[in-house]
């Protein structure tokens, strides 16, 4: 069983045909985001004479209820949402694994961290967000702590379960016999082991806090306006769904592509991994 | 210990530290609470007024005992922005949210059985897998706004928003629980649906049957005792962490469908730092989450002993 370099592993999740599918959907929703604005050159902001105009030549997608681009302020919608999951799941990841790790290899400080993730879990994403609304005002930094906070206990889990995995297996007892120091063996046999089973966990964290974004800006406790995000176009656009419905529509099934390109890569690394 | 027993305690620790945590938001907020929930007009003696009635100036651990022996005891206080008993205002709410969870839980195993039968056939087999991972995937909101337009906006067979009570215009207040309905039950319902199909093509080979067969299981005890508890831990889980999300679905469902009922009363908390009610909503969602997990727990290794037999080693 040689272990494949995890570059490699990620190219061939990409040739099944969900996994392609997953890059390919992910791929043009960041092209549409990061060249999008650029081509457009509209402004998000810019509000205008036609409210809740219909698509026409000047409006690809029409305005909003104050003669806003819908175009411009999805494009943008779609980078800070990505913004957003750039963010806050790297800091989850390394938040959490740090967390499993050390209570992997401490019995009381693994308890303790094991009943925190478990208090954790026991909210759901929105009502955690709906309490971190009462301490902290709405808005980018909000959605983040909610987010890292919910995403934190599946990294920390994922981590610690590696590392007991880990330190029972025989190359483990070998390098200990040989006198290799706990620190050298943690660090050079079983971190690189651990972190390829986290970047597995690392699409659906995407996915996820893609979602928990949406919910937190729809009630009103995420990003907040004149800011356009996928989240708060939905929550506009539902009000307005009977004269516009692609106001709401076309952000809904831009987020609902990102989540599913995120959720079929996923699946396919994870089938990559369970074969290798 | 019994695995139950075990699981019972770990359940009372998990609520109590969350009802720290949850105590703890208030006392969080940067500035003075008070002034924040007295708002920006209110004169000093108002702020003031408020910071006794909430019991500010008394020492954190008085407050918090009288916070849980109100919660433990049933009387749970007054909600600052109605003026109110908090058990008067859930009263009023709960209904709305008891029959969405009722339409959702009866959508579940409708939307399985379609699934299930989609996927086993040969014509739909594919665009069934399709919906499937889509709606397992998906949020509330996305199906909810998708449905409102297909079947609102397009078809104008049911409606998009608002509600109805169920014992004074039954007829109606259905047509107004579909929707939302659907759009809670469809990730449950997908799995329930996967787990369908791949039941039927386990029974169509039937070749591991036959090898309990052979050992002389009677075939009514193959079926009972092996197939169907092995089968069942996934729904099972799932149902669990349908229950548990219930709230949280409920706040999103409510929100865009615009129903008056629990989500929308802690929305309205949230919002206005309505901190008594916030409060109380929270431990509740919390309450229900953990007990769901419990039950499911418990119900998980009644169906599969194994894991009654790891937790003890």
């Amino acid at each position: 069983m040689t272990a494949i370099p995890a570059d490699r592993k990620w190219i061939r999740a990409g040739r099944s045909t969900k996994g392609l599918a997953g890059v390919i959907l992910i791929t043009l929703l960041v092209l549409a985001a990061v060249a999008g604005p650029l081509l457009l050159g509209v402004s998000p902001y810019e509000q205008g004479a036609d409210a809740l105009a219909g698509p026409s030549g000047a409006h690809l997608l029409g305005t909003d209820e104050v003669g806003r681009d819908l175009l411009a302020r999805t494009l943008y919608g779609i980078r800070s949402d990505l913004l957003i999951c750039l963010v806050a799941v790297p800091l989850a990841a390394l938040l959490g694994t740090g967390l499993g790790l050390l209570g992997g290899l401490t019995r009381w400080g693994g308890e303790v961290i094991q009943r925190v993730f478990d208090v954790l879990l026991g909210f759901h994403g929105v009502i955690l967000g709906m309490a971190i609304a009462l301490v902290i005002s709405p808005g980018f930094v909000a959605v983040v702590t909610a987010i890292v906070l919910i995403t934190v206990p599946s990294f920390g889990r994922q981590a610690r379960a590696a590392l007991l995995q880990q330190l029972s297996r025989e190359y483990v007892l070998a390098a200990t016999t040989v006198g290799a120091s706990k620190a050298r063996v943690l660090g050079r046999h079983v971190l690189p082991n651990v972190t390829d089973s986290v970047t597995a966990l690392f699409a659906v964290a995407m996915a996820n806090a893609v979602k928990i974004e949406g919910g937190l800006s729809l009630i009103g406790l995420g990003i907040q306006p004149p800011e356009p995000s996928l989240g708060t176009m939905i929550s506009a656009g539902s009000r307005y769904i009977q004269v516009a419905p692609q106001y709401a529509l076309v952000p809904v099934l831009l987020l609902a592509a990102l989540v599913l390109g995120l959720t079929l890569l996923s699946d396919a690394i994870n089938r990559e991994r369970l074969r290798s | 210990m019994a695995f139950w027993l075990r699981k019972a305690l770990s359940a009372l620790l998990t609520l109590w530290i969350s009802s720290i945590a949850v105590f703890g938001l208030m006392r969080l907020t940067p500035g003075d609470p008070a002034a924040a929930v007295a708002g920006p007009d209110a004169t000093a003696a108002q702020v003031a007024a408020i910071r006794a009635e909430l019991m500010l100036d008394q020492p954190l651990l008085t407050q918090y005992g009288h916070w849980i022996g109100g919660l433990l005891g049933g009387d749970p206080g007054k909600s600052f922005q109605y003026n109110r008993p908090i058990i008067d205002l859930l009263g009023e709410s709960v209904a709305s949210t008891v029959q969405l969870a009722i339409a959702g839980i009866i959508m579940i195993p409708v939307v399985g059985l379609l699934t299930g039968l989609a996927l086993v056939s040969r014509r739909l087999g594919k665009a069934a897998d399709a919906f499937a991972t889509a709606a397992l995937s998906l949020p509330v909101y996305v199906s909810a706004v998708i449905l409102v337009f297909l079947f609102a906006v397009r078809l104008k067979v049911l409606p998009a928003t608002g509600e109805m009570s169920f014992l004074e215009a039954p007829d109606l207040s259905v047509q107004f629980l579909i929707l939302p309905g659907i759009a809670l039950a469809l990730p449950a319902g997908a799995v329930l649906g996967r787990l369908l199909a791949t039941e039927i093509r386990r029974v169509r080979q039937e070749e591991f049957v036959l090898t309990a067969r052979a050992k002389g299981v009677p075939e009514k005890r193959i079926s009972r005792r092996h197939v169907l508890p092995s089968s069942l831990g996934p729904f099972v889980v799932e149902f669990g962490i349908g229950i548990g999300e219930l709230l949280g679905g409920a706040v999103i469902a409510e929100e865009l469908f615009a129903r008056n009922g629990l989500g929308k009363l802690m929305l309205d908390a949230v919002q206005n730092r309505d901190y008594p009610m916030a409060q109380l909503l929270l431990m509740l969602a919390i309450t229900i989450a953990v007990i769901a997990q419990l039950v499911t727990e418990v119900a998980l290794s009644r169906l599969d002993p194994r894991i009654r037999l790891e937790a003890a080693a």
